[in-house]
């Protein structure tokens, strides 16, 4: 049975491109990039090529403001670590913002509305406390909801706060050119665009400040220490490159088959709502499904060989309440049958197709063995 | 780990079967780690690297422990820079860190631990083998004498795992890549009871101890890395043959062999006499012999090396000295030509030196 793949918000395949370019680093080129002697300086030649087309695809003016991480999880906790003062954090972050921002004891959430975008009077009232950092994500990974990150930046400056955007979800989707941004920080993650799990990247613009967060050697210019997993990062930088060339044509693609998704489910099943934004990220969709058991229906579909997602991968198996779900608003009814459809290059019409059908009989079937009653 | 990062990508905490799939890949490996470090699985927290797995060791027991009764930390002054590194920090949490003066091999004697030690250490940090000089220490020695003051002992194997038997003490670092597995990934041992505090937060993995999606292609690739090393039962006879073949081969040339008392396998420390480290490495590496002087980490920086100087080197000795290690698929050709190059470099350098 083939598998379906609809999960891309938890993880996406290696691009074969991205995975050819690495072979040779785990190979004949193995060396360590630090050292002196020639294979060790072609291996160093490989990372800053990569430091620069990862630099390009942020749009960021310089290579050097590059640091690669092993992740977004990683890069999220080294920004916020480096504030000792007051910070405000959106209330859909991610687990890796929200949880060292709540350990820190210094940090207020920004609520959001219903369709997830940021409370702009409750944000502008917390920048009243002087913070110092703001963190808010540009495309969250459960629903979807894009964030304005100019104005958001823009009144975090006003404000005399810096601003880290995590965006390990948007990046690749549009141009985001963030040097010519009221922007600071931003963290990303291999995985998520094609590249392989345990690289990612942080940009500090120059300037801003950053705590040396793992401590043990030179590299990195000082910022982050280890020996460089040199096949991860030559993988990003192709998967970057990728995304450069493509990258906003397929989101134009994904958006598509997304309302596609839309239109053929609602309107073959009843009681089911689209959270998010109106114009909402391209690849991530999120549905519920009135007085459903979401796990049940995910389960079912996975008997099928189809793979999505009730929560967020982290939080899957776990049984806690969506956080973010529980921020805009859903009630208990929605909330547990909510289900997550995350779109790739590699989605095709025919799965898509084949989606909608799956989808169609497993929510019709789910509701049938529960009794449930429309209307 | 090619099917990991193919098709098998999935992200291990997701539901379905693919990523369930993954979930039992990351415990094999785990369980294969286990096996040959003689710990429990749970034991093991996979981290990025060695770097990062020290850093959590040390970092995360301090941070567990802050503002008790423990206040001193003990660390061998010849430690990796992952380690030595997290003194600011450390004194930063409130406590009081010394540094432990090694042998002239670079190896801590248990005696400088017994007579630093008291009621009032927290941690004792001292590595398994050095990564410059290869010299080991007497790791059991020292794990008992911190136990004995009710210390933790973190042990630094990141040079000795997959080549020697890894002794049982409270918190090991290991990095996969000097042993044929791929970089980017290392691991942690935490000792039953034992909780540092995690460095990296939210996302809940590997037991809450290190957030973030697990490098299942690297977690493999580590598993099967130690597998083939607890496989290859001649491993270590042949690379010090290799070492060995090489150390005969280099008489003529007259080098100063850094004189270990335990040494690990592949190392093998000199220097010549008069001959800068750096202009050798040059000449080796024209030569296409890819040797090093001190830590990788920290070539590029003419520094002398901190390991050398707390062993008591003159700083001129210091910057003389080479580093040329032995890898399992080195071959005694490849030893004796290696020797017969560097014996060519020498020649090379000490007669420009000569005429300058
Ligand atoms: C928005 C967001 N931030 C951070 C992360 C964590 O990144 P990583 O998997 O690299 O640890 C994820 C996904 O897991 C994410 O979706
Ligand atoms: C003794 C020792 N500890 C720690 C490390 C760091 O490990 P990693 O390269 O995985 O960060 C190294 C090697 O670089 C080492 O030789």
């Amino acid at each position: 049975m083939k598998t379906l793949y609809f999960d891309n918000a938890a993880s996406t395949c290696v691009a074969p491109e991205a995975l050819d370019a690495m072979l040779p680093y785990f190979a004949e080129c193995y060396a360590n990039a630090s050292a002196l002697h020639s294979p060790a300086q072609r291996a160093k030649a490989a990372v800053e090529e990569a430091r620069e087309t990862v630099a390009e695809l942020i749009g960021a003016d310089d290579p050097s403001e590059i640091i690669f991480t092993s992740g977004a999880t990683e890069g999220n906790n080294q920004v916020l670590n480096t504030f000792s003062g007051r910070m405000l954090v959106s209330a859909i972050e991610h687990p890796s913002v929200a949880n060292p921002a709540e350990e820190s004891g210094r940090s207020q959430e920004i609520r959001v509305d219903s369709e997830g975008s940021l409370d702009y009077e409750h944000y502008s009232g917390l920048l009243k406390t002087r913070p110092e950092l703001v963190s808010v994500m540009l495309v969250n990974n459960e629903i979807g909801s894009v964030q304005d990150i100019d104005q958001i930046g823009t009144m975090a400056k006003e404000a005399g706060a810096l601003f880290h955007s995590d965006i390990t979800q948007g990046v690749g989707k549009t141009d985001l050119g963030l040097a010519g941004r009221p922007i600071d920080y931003a963290t990303l993650s291999g995985h998520k665009i094609h590249a392989p799990k345990g690289i990612g990247a942080l940009w500090a613009r120059s300037g801003a400040p950053l705590k040396r967060f793992m401590v043990g050697g030179t590299h990195e210019r000082m910022r982050r220490s280890g020996t460089l997993n040199v096949p991860g990062i030559v993988g990003l930088g192709v998967a970057a490159r990728l995304m450069i060339d493509r990258g906003k044509e397929e989101a134009a693609r994904m958006a598509v088959l997304r309302d596609r998704i839309i239109r053929e489910v609602s309107s073959n099943v009843s009681d089911v709502r689209v959270n998010g934004q109106a114009v909402n990220a391209p690849h991530i969709l999120s549905l519920s499904f009135y007085r459903t058991e979401g796990e049940s229906v995910i389960i079912n579909l996975d008997s099928q060989g189809i793979c999505c997602t009730a929560g967020s991968a982290c939080s899957s198996g776990m049984n806690l309440k969506s956080r973010v779900l529980t921020a805009i608003g859903l009630s208990d009814e929605w909330l547990r049958g909510t289900i997550r459809i995350s779109l790739s290059r590699y989605t095709t019409d025919t799965e898509v197709d084949e989606l909608i059908g799956a989808l169609t009989s497993s929510v019709a079937m789910v509701r049938s063995l529960a009794g449930y009653a429309t209307g | 780990m090619l099917p990991w990062l193919a098709e098998r990508f999935h992200n291990p905490s997701s539901l379905y079967a693919g990523a369930r799939e993954a979930r039992m890949a990351i415990d094999d490996a785990r369980d294969t780690l286990a096996e040959a470090l003689g710990c429990l699985s749970g034991e093991i927290v996979f981290t990025s690297s060695g770097t990062e797995a020290a850093n959590l060791a040390v970092i995360g027991t301090a941070l567990a422990n802050r503002g008790g009764a423990r206040n001193r930390i003990l660390i061998s002054a010849a430690e990796h820079h992952c380690v030595i590194h997290t003194r600011p920090l450390l004194e930063s949490f409130g406590y009081r860190v010394e540094l432990l003066a090694v042998e002239r091999d670079a190896s801590l004697s248990p005696g400088a631990v017994e007579e630093a030690i008291g009621d009032d250490v927290l941690l004792v940090a001292a590595m398994h083998a050095n990564n410059e000089t290869g010299a080991i220490s007497d790791v059991e020695r020292i794990q008992a004498i911190a136990r004995e003051h009710g210390a933790l002992y973190f042990c630094d194997a990141v040079q000795t795992f997959g080549l020697l038997p890894t002794p049982p003490v409270d918190l090991i670092a290991i990095s996969a890549h000097k042993l044929y597995g791929p970089k980017g990934i290392g691991a942690l041992v935490v000792r039953a009871g034992i909780k540092p505090q995690p460095t990296i937060i939210g996302g809940g993995q590997e037991r809450e101890m290190r957030a973030g999606t697990e490098n299942v292609a690297g977690i493999v690739g580590f598993g099967t890395a130690v597998r083939l090393a607890m496989n290859d039962e001649h491993r270590v006879a042949r690379i010090s043959a290799a070492r060995d073949r090489f150390e005969a081969g280099l008489s003529s040339i007259s080098p100063v062999f850094t004189q270990c008392t335990s040494r690990l396998p592949g190392h093998s420390h000199l220097r010549f006499s008069g001959l800068d480290a750096e202009s050798m490495l040059i000449n080796l590496d024209l030569l296409g012999v890819d040797a090093g002087s001190g830590a990788a980490c920290s070539s590029g920086s003419i520094e002398p090396s901190h390991v050398l100087l707390a062993a008591g080197w003159p700083e001129s000795e210091a910057k003389e000295a080479l580093r040329f290690t032995f890898g399992k698929d080195t071959s005694l050709t490849e030893a004796v030509e290696a020797a017969s190059r560097v014996a060519q470099a020498v020649r090379r350098y000490s007669s420009a030196s000569a005429k300058a």
